[in-house]
């Protein structure tokens, strides 16, 4: 204690609170998620109470739009001794503006602690300051220090998944990589063999709080290409020879919490920590204002209304002047103020503010519900996110989709209720959102529901099929191939996601082929079967759109009778393997000879000449038959000219 | 020692086999080991494969399996017998013509069928204060495949030495080795000269395990704990040549792919007709009683139980224990690592050689110098050192002679070496039977066997042998 007063008295400790989050991820509900409400708080009050109680003596709040609501909040209260002023700048859509700004402005005066109007914790942020003052004293050029807590892997969505290479010894960070940007981590050998230890974790949760050195502003404004947080640690790590700043790690130990929304998913688990009271003492019964009791199952009641058999499971915020009605249930979820649950609707893990009315016979399932919202009797929800004033119609039954009350201005949106509209974004609708896009590819809209991201395909895939590639297959030669095919497929799929130009995967393909020293044949053969395997998905629309997109490959590889045999072996293990492809397995075939990537000859050899007596293999040939009789009917002819031709020769 | 250690040491040899793998050539020291074995190189006048046996006598074993090349079984034998080790061993000879890995020596004893029990392989150039408790106990713990023991590098470092021979670029060969803390689970172990600029993990690498450790300063002591069915697949696949090279990375790389249950991979068998990986779950695949007990047991250490123990086939299992504590551990493998063994042999006597009486001038050697340098310097049974001799910070080596006003300094004198008269022999290396004739100055140099230095040469950090090829190392 007595060191932290000591860093109090050495100055004062400012923290710079960026309120916008410069992305449409919030939308059609709020544009500034800082004054949207978690558990019926503005999420700007549990970040400036955090810093307050945290002993943080100025507190700066960053803001581009909103001002008079941002600045509406921060005066209706004191926050302990921490004074807190507004500064407004309209030219900013990133957070790279908004330190450009800060630097002009200049109205920082020593390190200072950057976070965001989105955060929700009980840290202490005097000792992660303390700890970046004493890496500055050993690395001068120590820039920032990120604060992470272990999460062990769990309950994150896949936009906070990372990768981090963090020395043993000093907790640098000597890799930093999105989830994002691709399931394989790279890290510099020069880093891991000038560190006797580096730590790669994929057991962090981003708290998205940093400890600013002086220098952190200017380096923004020196490098204009610096849009987000990420940008900024990216860009220091890769230019570390030219920047010379160095970027460190805290981890929050013990009981500390700290979490930043960024999305309806962490907003679902966030609201779910501060009910279960991680975030301890910021939880709704000891709020100053507008306290709640605080019962048995974590429910949590302000002068609510509820009809005699109503069911309030676990987990349940209600606030005040709520009306719950006679045999509602209402299980993990969170309602505001003055609404209204009808007779027999169920509501389950949603999130519903203030004013709503939800008539009878309502089901309410994963759903956000804004302020105003009207939902008629008998409707069913799941999965939707509804911006302000929205209504639903009597008996309607809404899917993940995202409802606004007005048309969009083109009109249009179809309504789907009274007073709803479906809302989608597109890129160029707002002039602000889409500035960190280049840095993060953001995947599709997605709801609360969290969704586990996705195993990676590459090794299901290689475990199941490999093995029976070659003979062989007796020594660890082979495992080279399994490497080869599965970089190929990260190549392969990285190429037909972002639409690349298919030459440029001839190079990458040649590329591991000679790194892993792989055969032709094995190269012909792991090249058709991941372009069949890519995606899990074998209809024949999607097997089309795989074919047309990588018919530049087929035409690079298929060059002789070997290849083509090699491709129709591939096809044959796939099918084995994956018997929905057998289904269109003809189909295929006759495309890719019409097409001129197989030829006559490769497709009867392969076909009277089975590799062993399988069963799957003579079922696969059956259902091919029909493709082969017209192949042998047509043959003849193609002979006599291919004869006469040799005659005229 | 006491009569309840004796209980343990008893179960150790019951539950593993020690093999010491002393059938190298010394590739990467081709000056000295010309014309004897590398374990026979003397390492403070012992032979470098005392200290391995010293290692397992001191851990508990009573009895080692010793491998090495057929035509050298006789002087291994002979000059072990010296020794004075209570361990008991059985040498093995191995084919020398062939060039055999640590797998292929391996499979010979496995096929040989005098393996009965998980084996403890240890290299005849490990050089440590160590006991093996550590290792023994984690592999017993996690029910390991394979268990490996690194050393993270102590103050001791092999640079402070001026190591003879021409100034060579010291390439060190490092491994990257990947250890989830909280398990000592092995997860990654390969060559950092398989890298080229960066090392790749995968997603799913990093999904099962949280938090990884690279390591890339770590001593690998190339002690290893293998299980049996190990050795089975051994003597099955034939192709796998080294354990460090090759079987291990293997087996770790098996440990991230997708778990099966035993009715699958028989499924697959037949669908795909055996594949080597279904060959190596299915020497992998454990005892289904073992399993359920262990399912069925309360006991649970932590996280390292729901993660590891899942009953979902993880059948392949590598870990990798880091000791800390080492005062002194190398592996005298290179030339620069033999010589600093020989300079702390004897700082660390008594741990490295079990508190052996340490014996500085042998009652059988003829000494008449009385600048002989008690302390640091070791001479052995029948060396003639002349009156009129200094010798500091020197072993000199059976049936060697010192002629008279000749300064011996820092240097290692094998067998039956001859010096003349007026030399002088600073950190130098003189091999077996070599001959340095009178008024030579010679530093930083080694001799090789056999090899006769001409009278009052000067030769400064040069290898000198009769074979020139030599000179290029």
């Amino acid at each position: 204690m007595q060191k932290k007063e000591a860093v109090q008295k050495d100055d004062v400790v400012q923290a710079v609170v960026i309120a916008d989050c410069y992305q449409n991820t919030f939308r059609p509900v709020t544009d500034l998620p800082a004054l949207l409400p978690l558990v019926n708080k503005p999420l700007l009050a549990y970040t400036l109470e955090c810093l307050s109680a945290a002993k943080v003596d100025e507190a700066i709040v960053f803001c581009s739009f909103g001002v008079e609501e941002v600045k509406y909040l921060v005066s209706c209260r004191e926050w302990g001794r921490m004074s807190v002023t507004v500064i407004t700048s309209d030219r900013c859509s990133s957070l790279g503006d908004a330190m450009r700004d800060l630097d002009a402005k200049a109205i920082l005066r020593g390190d200072f602690i950057l976070v965001t109007g989105n955060l929700i914790g009980n840290l202490d942020l005097l000792s992660a300051l303390e700890r970046h003052r004493k890496i500055q004293k050993t690395d001068k050029g120590a820039s920032m220090t990120l604060v992470y807590k272990e999460c062990g892997g769990k309950s994150r969505s896949i936009e906070d998944e990372m990768y981090l290479g963090i020395d043993g010894k000093t907790d640098r960070i000597l890799a930093f990589q999105r989830r994002l940007r691709g399931s394989l981590m790279e890290i510099d050998m020069e880093a891991i063999l000038a560190h006797g230890q580096v730590d790669i974790r994929n057991d962090l949760f981003d708290c998205k709080v940093s400890i600013c050195s002086m220098n952190v502003p200017p380096l923004f404004s020196d490098n204009f290409d610096f849009q987000s947080l990420d940008d900024f640690v990216h860009g220091l790590i890769i230019n570390e020879d030219i920047i010379a700043c160095t970027v460190y790690s805290y981890i929050l130990t013990g009981s500390q919490y700290a979490a930043t929304v960024t999305s309806w998913q962490n907003y679902h688990y966030i609201s779910k920590d501060v009910v279960h009271r991680w975030t301890y003492p910021f939880v709704p019964d000891l709020r100053e204002d507008e306290r709640y009791t605080y019962n048995r199952n974590s429910i949590y009641l302000q002068d609510v209304s509820l009809a005699k058999d109503c069911r309030l499971k676990s987990d349940v915020v209600i606030g005040k002047e709520s009306i719950i009605k006679e045999m509602a249930h209402v299980l993990s979820s969170v309602v505001g103020k003055r609404c209204t649950i009808g007779a027999n609707s169920v509501i389950s893990n949603s999130y519903i503010f203030d004013d709503v009315v939800i008539e009878d016979e309502s089901t309410i399932d994963h759903c956000v519900i804004a302020s105003g919202c009207k939902i008629g009797s008998g409707s069913s929800l799941s999965g939707c996110i509804l911006g302000p004033k929205v209504e639903i119609d009597i008996r309607s039954s809404v899917e993940q989709s995202r409802l606004q009350h007005v048309p969009k201005s083109t009109g249009e949106g179809d309504p789907i209720g009274g007073k709803a509209f479906e809302y989608t974004s597109d890129a160029d609708e707002g002039s602000d959102s889409d500035s960190e896009d280049e840095g993060c590819v953001m995947p599709g809209w997605r709801g609360l529901n969290y969704e586990q991201s996705k195993p990676e395909a590459e090794d299901d895939d290689s475990d199941s099929l490999s093995g029976e590639s070659t003979d062989g297959a007796h020594s660890p030669i082979q495992d080279d191939t399994n490497l080869f095919y599965s970089e190929i497929v990260d190549s392969m799929l990285r190429g037909y996601e972002d639409k690349l130009p298919c030459d440029n995967l001839v190079l990458e393909i040649n590329s591991s082929r000679y790194a892993y020293n792989v055969p032709l044949s094995e190269v012909n053969y792991n090249v058709v079967r991941a372009i069949l395997t890519l995606e899990q998905n074998f209809t024949w629309e999607s097997l089309a759109d795989r074919l047309k997109y990588f018919k530049p490959l087929f035409v690079n590889y298929m060059r002789n009778k070997d290849a083509m045999l090699e491709c129709l072996n591939a096809i044959e293990d796939v099918a084995a393997i994956n018997p929905p492809l057998a289904l269109v397995t003809m189909k295929l075939i006759h495309v890719l000879y019409d097409r001129d990537i197989l030829t006559e000859d490769p497709i009867l050899h392969w076909y009277r000449n089975p590799r062993s007596d399988e069963a799957k293999g003579q079922q696969l040939r059956e259902s091919v038959k029909r493709f082969i009789e017209w192949l042998e009917k047509a043959e003849p002819s193609d002979d006599e000219e291919s004869d006469d031709e040799s005659e005229d020769d | 020692m006491g009569a309840p250690t004796t209980n343990r040491q008893t179960d150790v040899d019951s539950e593993l086999t020690a093999v010491i793998m002393a059938a190298g050539k010394g590739s990467r020291m081709t000056e000295l080991t010309a014309r004897r074995p590398k374990c026979l190189l003397p390492i403070g006048n012992l032979p470098m494969i005392y200290f391995p046996l010293a290692l397992l006598e001191r851990s508990g074993f009573h009895e080692t399996f010793v491998i090495v090349q057929e035509s050298h079984k006789i002087d291994v034998t002979n000059s072990l017998e010296k020794c004075g080790l209570k361990i008991r061993f059985e040498i093995v000879g191995i084919p020398g013509d062939e060039d055999w890995g640590t797998a292929d020596s391996l499979r010979f004893l496995q096929e040989s069928g005098k393996i009965k029990t998980d084996v403890l392989i240890i290299s005849s150039d490990l050089i440590t204060d160590l006991k093996l408790d550590q290792l023994i106990d984690l592999y017993r713990k996690r029910e390991a495949s394979i268990c490996a023991l690194f050393v993270s590098p102590s103050s001791t470092n092999s640079a402070a030495f001026n190591t003879p021979g021409p100034k060579s670029k010291n390439k060190i060969e490092r491994d990257l080795v990947g250890i989830e803390p909280e398990t000592s689970r092995l997860v990654l172990l390969a060559s950092a000269s398989d890298f080229e600029e960066t090392l790749t993990l995968k997603g799913n690498l990093m999904k099962k395990h949280g938090k990884i450790s690279i390591h890339s300063k770590l001593l690998d002591t190339h002690v290893y704990i293998v299980r049996r069915w190990l050795l089975q697949y051994l003597a099955y696949n034939k192709d796998l040549s080294t354990l460090k090279g090759e079987l291990l990375p293997y087996v770790v790389k098996k440990q991230l792919k997708i778990n099966k249950t035993p009715k699958k991979v028989e499924d697959k068998a037949s669908v795909v007709g055996g594949s080597i990986k279904t060959e190596l779950f299915q020497f992998a695949q454990e005892d289904e009683l073992a399993v359920k007990i262990r399912q069925i047991s309360s006991h649970s250490s932590g996280k390292f139980d729901s993660q590891l123990f899942p009953g979902d086939g993880q059948s392949i299992r590598c870990f990798a224990e880091v000791v800390r504590d080492s005062e002194f551990t190398a592996r005298a493998n290179t030339l620069q690592q033999y010589w600093a063994a020989n300079r702390m042999v004897l700082k660390y006597w008594p741990p490295l050689t079990n508190n052996r009486e340490m014996l500085n001038v042998s009652p059988l050697a003829n000494v008449s110098s009385t600048q002989l340098d008690n302390e640091s310097c070791v001479v052995a049974e029948n060396a003639t050192i002349s009156e009129k001799t200094s010798l500091k910070g020197s072993f000199i080596g059976a049936g060697a002679s010192v002629s008279p006003k000749t300064l011996v300094v820092d240097s290692i004198l094998m067998g039956a070496v001859r010096i003349g008269s007026g030399c002088k022999i600073n950190n130098c290396i003189v091999c077996d039977e070599a001959v340095i004739e009178d008024g030579t100055e010679l530093k930083d140099c080694i001799v090789g066997s056999q090899h006769v230095v001409p009278s009052k040469s000067i030769h400064n950090n040069e290898v000198l042998t009769v074979i020139d090829r030599l000179m290029e190392f």
